[in-house]
């Protein structure tokens, strides 16, 4: 029951530039509104799923170990839990307005706030910037992504280490978002002694010593917990409140049930909905089904000549009852998808999801030639209308999932045949190759809605290139994609995707099911625990205290 | 065994030693067969033990007749839903009925049980025979390969196996459980085998036939295995129920029986994440699990002493 | 003795060289590997290809293992895949975890086995013999984890005797009650599936013992029955028992993942299981060769201990 930890929400985002509709409030004004009497010292423990890797930023796609490193480093820019962008270890949020963007978005300057230091007492500034996008680019380092930083051309440190200009190769609307939430910058004065071939196994990776968010390392037990403590120059002055924060590792998702009903621990993100039984009647806790930028979608692999007749994927959608697939999994708590994912910017809720219509189902499939035969089943040119249907194995709930395709479509006279796969393979192999009809999935956007549909459905990004893996080819849409990544105007992108959502929602590459949250819970003794939908858990700690 | 339990309604009142002798003469029966049934007999756990399991048997073979509901229907107004007129022992988080999941899921893991243990005894048998007739290389080889198998925890060669599963469906995942299951349990039947074929080769009735000819593999089947029927067989019953816990394992770290198809063992570690607010989705394959292993090992109880009342072979 | 010893330890070499060519092909055979696990799906193949260099897959197996084999003589078990430290220090991490949490069940399992094996056997057939046949055949029928999970769940939820589960508690400095308090529950559990085999094997064996003639004789000498006992019998009786137990001492590395997961204990059964899970082929390889180690050092030991207690053995 391992939550999909490889699509994880890390916030690539995409940040709109010129004339920001988005709020771009600073830093102070907002977030005091939201305190209100924080006490200072106490020990929080939280549950963790799975034991970090790699805890120098950009090395470790794990959401567990991005996680704990949000504690540890501070990011440039972040978003917090409504998915509004901040400045962080910057000055201020480059903009073309205040001419930290170039009119040509080829020129990008970061400026940092001054008088930053390391935990250590050493200067942080735009040196540790410079080094840090360098060693992630080196081939020789283990990394999580490096997008945005492989069309750097060049950089430019000020005279006074407080600013870096960074000269693009290509003009980019989203490099600021690029650093949201993860690139946090790494301390140059300690790291750049060692090659990127000894960073790998450096110690390092597994307790970094020196480090800029609001906690340091205090000890490390391997397998059983992390224990932090407040980083003495941590640049918010006044925080962090806790005096102690504590990530245990408990490695099995009925055992983190149990600890919050013992009330041995004092929160845990992303857990799975097989224990929402437990875990919403758990008294001096509150259970979260937390907003998050997710859809659970049955992707149709549309090099098969069946699913080419777009009236058998319609009747695919309307002969699914999605309806019941939230009831049962999760308790009805969720809304239905329409379309490829809405993010928070860009949902347009007049497009509405298809409605179980069995009936309807059934005259399309007679309509594109799929005639019921006696066996139940229909048939078209002698053959039967039979498909393979595929998900991650050891997954109670989309094992709930498939039990509904399987009635729904056995009552169609569709056969299905039902084959799991463990994740890495599922993702690794099988949706890049194409060993399947219906591959049932959670896709995550980004802050930027462009990411995550450029990637899936955008025709140059057809398997090896990219994560177009149902082969969805259509040239209006990928003029629609042009259009709105070239278009600096928020409102007008937000025309074009509603565009881009009707033909996700008529074409229906994928079937699209329900939005998935990303399910917490926290006792009621613990404040300012707010996971976000792009940052992810840790992106406040140093605003969580306990009463 | 105590002597004064045999056939104490037999004992003549004078206890007179050449009266006890002759009541422990007359028996009922002198065949092999009656006299082991005789002793069987006796032990009466076995006895029940044996009942229990025919009945269990029975209702996994009838399980589409006595079960009210498919295993898989879904009753929407029924997640996690407690024993109730619609469902005697409740439903679990799909809404599918437990008394219908029990009994279908008694077929797989009485399935799986059975088979696993089937293959387990012949390969083993087989390789016991071969090392322990032919001797020489043969034994040298068929035992290092056991203690290659052997040199690993059982629970990680499970784990490792197991990790080779991909992409199968429900059914397959079962022909799966069972190749695994026996890819760890057949080294012990290999060595029971080999040292009971080891001592008895020695025989004179062996060799007798030796000397009149009779092929190895006649030797083997005809005259020394049937005389090491009595280890096989406990040994066959316990694996039962050894491998039937062995797939309740594999179902808790997610490897066994894939949906969706379930088995008691999956259905109780499915179960465990309600266990405080729907206890009944653990509590009855639990039971079932638990009653049919230990029905199991009461049988190979009894078996044991009914084959081969004169050693005791401590596992 | 000393050469019998010598004479098994280099015997075992040659196994120890099949075991580990044997596991190496087996582990690389399992689909999938390090860089199919880690990696997010969207990230681009070129990415995927150096995190393969950059941990030396892309070698021809055969290489790897020689690789492999010449650290392995100057005990370099090279470094994990996941977070790149030495795989000597992530086990040997581990290790005392493991050797406290099997240790103790160890232990407790002996003092209470032991004496239960003796008493039932002594009174065959009587209400505590039934009684002790019923528990102890019930304690190896149901599966291990339903009755860990029912402890946790009345021990620790319902009531808060005992926490539900890790070493000790977190944020507080260490204690030996704290970790007493944190060590019943796990060891209780993997001590009853212990106490259940052991005493009926001791059981078992006291019984094959007892009917025998020389014990016969000894109380025809007059000796009392207790001193027979204990002194005749049971010391007999032992042998078997002495190899069994040595044997699952061996199931240190492993045999405890089941109780490792559900108390969190941080273990090296937990250490295997994640380590498939990521693929992790240095750490993979470390732990079995040390297990299969520890067997045939067991196996030895318990060969030893045997003809100290057997008279009638000797090795040449």
């Amino acid at each position: 029951m391992k939550p999909t930890r490889i699509l994880g929400p890390l916030a690539v985002a995409g940040l709109l530039v010129a004339g920001g509709v988005l709020p771009m409030a600073s830093h102070s004004s907002t977030h005091a509104a939201r305190l209100s009497g924080p006490v200072k010292g106490g020990t929080m423990i939280d549950g963790l799923y799975e034991e970090p890797d790699r805890l120098i930023p950009n090395t470790s796609s794990m959401t567990y170990a991005v996680n704990v490193d949000t504690t540890l480093f501070s990011p440039l820019f972040y978003t917090d839990n409504k998915g509004v962008l901040f400045a962080g270890l910057a000055a201020d949020i480059p903009t073309v307005a205040n001419g930290q963007i170039s009119k040509d978005l080829k020129t990008y300057t970061f400026k940092l706030r001054p008088g930053l230091l390391w935990s250590d007492g050493q200067p942080l500034d735009a040196r540790d910037v410079d080094y840090s996008w360098k060693t992630w680019v080196n081939k020789d380092l283990i990394i999580n992504t490096n997008v945005g930083l492989a069309q750097i051309k060049s950089t430019t440190v000020s005279a006074d280490n407080l600013s870096i200009t960074f000269h693009l190769s290509a003009p980019s609307i989203s490099f600021v978002a690029d650093w949201a939430d993860q690139y946090f910058p790494m301390p140059a004065h300690i790291l750049s002694s060692m090659t990127a071939k000894q960073l790998n196994t450096s110690k390092f990776t597994f307790q970094p010593t020196v480090d800029s968010g609001p906690f340091i390392i205090q000890s490390r037990k391997p397998g059983d917990n992390i224990t932090e403590v407040p980083n003495p120059h941590y640049y918010q002055p006044g925080k962090p409140y806790l005096s102690k924060l504590i990530f245990r590792i408990i490695p099995d998702q009925v055992a983190i049930t149990n600890a919050l009903s013992a009330h041995e621990i004092d929160a845990s993100w992303f857990l799975d909905v097989s224990q929402a039984n437990t875990l919403e009647h758990i008294s001096g806790y509150t259970y979260v089904p937390g907003l998050a930028p997710n859809v659970e979608q049955g992707l149709l692999n549309l090099k098969n000549p069946i699913l080419q007749d777009v009236r058998v994927r319609q009747a695919l959608e309307y002969g699914l009852n999605r309806q019941a697939m939230a009831a049962d999994v999760w308790h009805g708590a969720i809304p239905l998808a329409s379309d490829e994912m809405p993010s928070l910017f860009s949902f347009d809720p007049s497009i509405k999801p298809y409605p179980y219509d069995p009936v309807k189902a059934g005259q399309l499939l007679d309509a594109a030639g799929w005639k019921m035969g006696a066996d139940g089943r229909r048939h078209k040119n002698g053959k039967t209308l039979s498909l393979r249907y595929s998900t991650t194995a050891r997954n109670n709930w989309r094992a709930q999932d498939e039990l509904i395709a399987l009635t729904d479509y056995q009552q169609l006279g569709i056969d299905l045949r039902i084959i799991n796969y463990p994740a890495d393979t599922y993702f690794g192999s099988i949706l890049p190759s194409g060993q399947y009809d219906i591959g049932e999935f959670e896709n995550n956007a980004y802050y930027d809605p462009d990411i995550s549909i450029y990637n899936a459905f955008a025709s140059s990004q057809v398997p090896p290139h990219g994560g177009n893996w149902g082969w969805y080819i259509n040239p209006t849409y990928d003029k629609l994609i042009a259009q709105e990544e070239s278009t600096a105007d928020q409102s007008q992108r937000k025309v074009i995707f509603s565009k881009m959502q009707q033909v996700m929602h008529d074409q229906l590459p994928s079937l699209w099911y329900y939005d998935p949250p990303n399910i917490y819970e926290y006792s009621n003794s613990l404040h300012n625990y707010m996971p976000g939908p792009y940052s992810g858990e840790c992106w406040n700690t140093q605003d969580w205290y306990k009463s | 065994m105590n002597s004064s339990e045999m056939i104490p309604s037999l004992a003549p009142a004078d206890g007179s030693p050449q009266s006890l002798l002759e009541a422990q003469l007359d028996v009922r029966s002198h065949t092999l067969a009656g006299l082991t049934w005789q002793r069987f007999r006796k032990h009466k756990l076995a006895m029940v033990a044996a009942v229990l399991l025919l009945f269990l048997t029975m209702s996994a073979i009838f399980a589409p007749l006595l079960a009210p509901y498919g295993p898989n229907a879904m009753d929407f107004a029924a997640f996690n839903g407690a024993p109730s007129s619609a469902h005697w022992l409740g439903s679990d988080f799909s809404g599918r009925d437990m008394l219908s999941r029990v009994l279908f899921g008694g077929r797989i893991s009485l399935l799986i049980g059975f088979t696993s243990m089937i293959t387990a005894i012949a390969i083993g048998t087989f390789l016991g025979a071969l090392a322990g007739y032919f001797g020489g290389w043969v034994d040298n080889l068929i035992m290092r390969l056991t203690d290659v198998v052997l040199s690993f925890p059982l629970y990680l060669l499970l784990f490792v196996l197991s990790a080779f599963i991909a992409g199968v469906q429900g059914a397959q995942s079962i022909l799966m459980i069972v190749l695994i299951i026996m890819a760890v349990s057949w080294t012990y039947i290999a060595r029971l085998v080999r040292g009971e074929l080891l001592s008895l080769k020695e025989r004179e009735f062996i060799q007798a036939a030796h000397a009149m000819g009779v092929s190895p593999a006649g030797i083997i089947l005809r005259h020394l295995l049937p005389n090491a029927i009595a280890p096989i067989v406990v040994n066959a019953t316990l694996l039962v129920g050894n491998n039937i816990i062995l797939e309740s394992v594999l179902s808790f770290f997610g490897f066994g029986v894939q949906p969706p198809t379930s088995s008691w063992g999956s259905m109780l570690a499915d179960g465990l994440s309600s266990q405080a607010q729907a206890p009944w989705e653990t509590i009855y394959p639990g039971l079932m699990i638990l009653i049919t292993v230990l029905s199991v090992n009461l049988l190979g109880d009894g078996l044991r002493d009914a084959l081969d009342p004169f050693s005791d072979r401590g596992h | 003795m000393g050469t019998y010893i010598a004479r098994r330890l280099l015997q075992a070499i040659p196994l120890l060289l099949v075991i580990s060519i044997a596991l190496f092909g087996l582990l690389h055979l399992i689909p999938g590997g390090p860089e199919q696990v880690a990696f997010s799906p969207r990230m681009s193949e070129q990415a995927r290809h150096d995190m393969v260099v950059a941990l030396g897959l892309d070698q021809p197996l055969p290489i790897q293992y020689v690789k492999w084999l010449w650290g392995m003589v100057h005990f370099d078990f090279g470094n994990t895949f996941k977070d790149g430290q030495p795989v000597i220090t992530t086990i040997g991490d581990r290790l005392p975890n493991s050797l406290e949490l099997l240790g103790i069940s160890f232990l407790v399992a002996l003092l209470v086995a032991i004496p239960l094996g003796i008493i039932a056997a002594v009174k065959q057939y009587s209400i505590i013999d039934y009684l002790f046949t019923v528990l102890s055949y019930t304690g190896i029928s149901m599966p291990v984890f339903w009755f860990a999970e029912m402890l946790v769940l009345f021990l620790s939820i319902q009531h808060n005797w005992f926490p539900t589960g890790d070493m000790q508690t977190e944020g507080q400095p260490s204690s030996f009650i704290d970790s007493v308090h944190h060590l019943v529950l796990p060891v209780l559990v993997l001590s009853f599936a212990f106490i259940a085999s052991w005493s009926r094997y001791l059981r078992s064996s006291m019984l094959e013992v007892l009917h025998q003639d020389y014990l016969r004789t000894a109380r025809a000498k007059g000796l009392r029955r207790i001193r027979v006992v204990l002194k005749h019998a049971f010391r007999n009786a032992l042998i078997p028992l002495v190899t069994v137990v040595a044997l699952d001492l061996s199931s240190i590395f492993g045999g405890a993942v089941i109780t490792e997961t559900i108390f969190s204990w941080p273990g090296l059964g937990r250490l295997f299981f994640d380590s498939l899970e990521s693929r992790d082929y240095p750490v993979l390889m470390a732990m079995m060769v040390l297990s299969a180690v520890s067997v045939v050092a067991c196996n030895i030991i318990a060969d030893i201990i045997y003809g100290f207690l057997d008279p009638r053995i000797r090795y040449s």
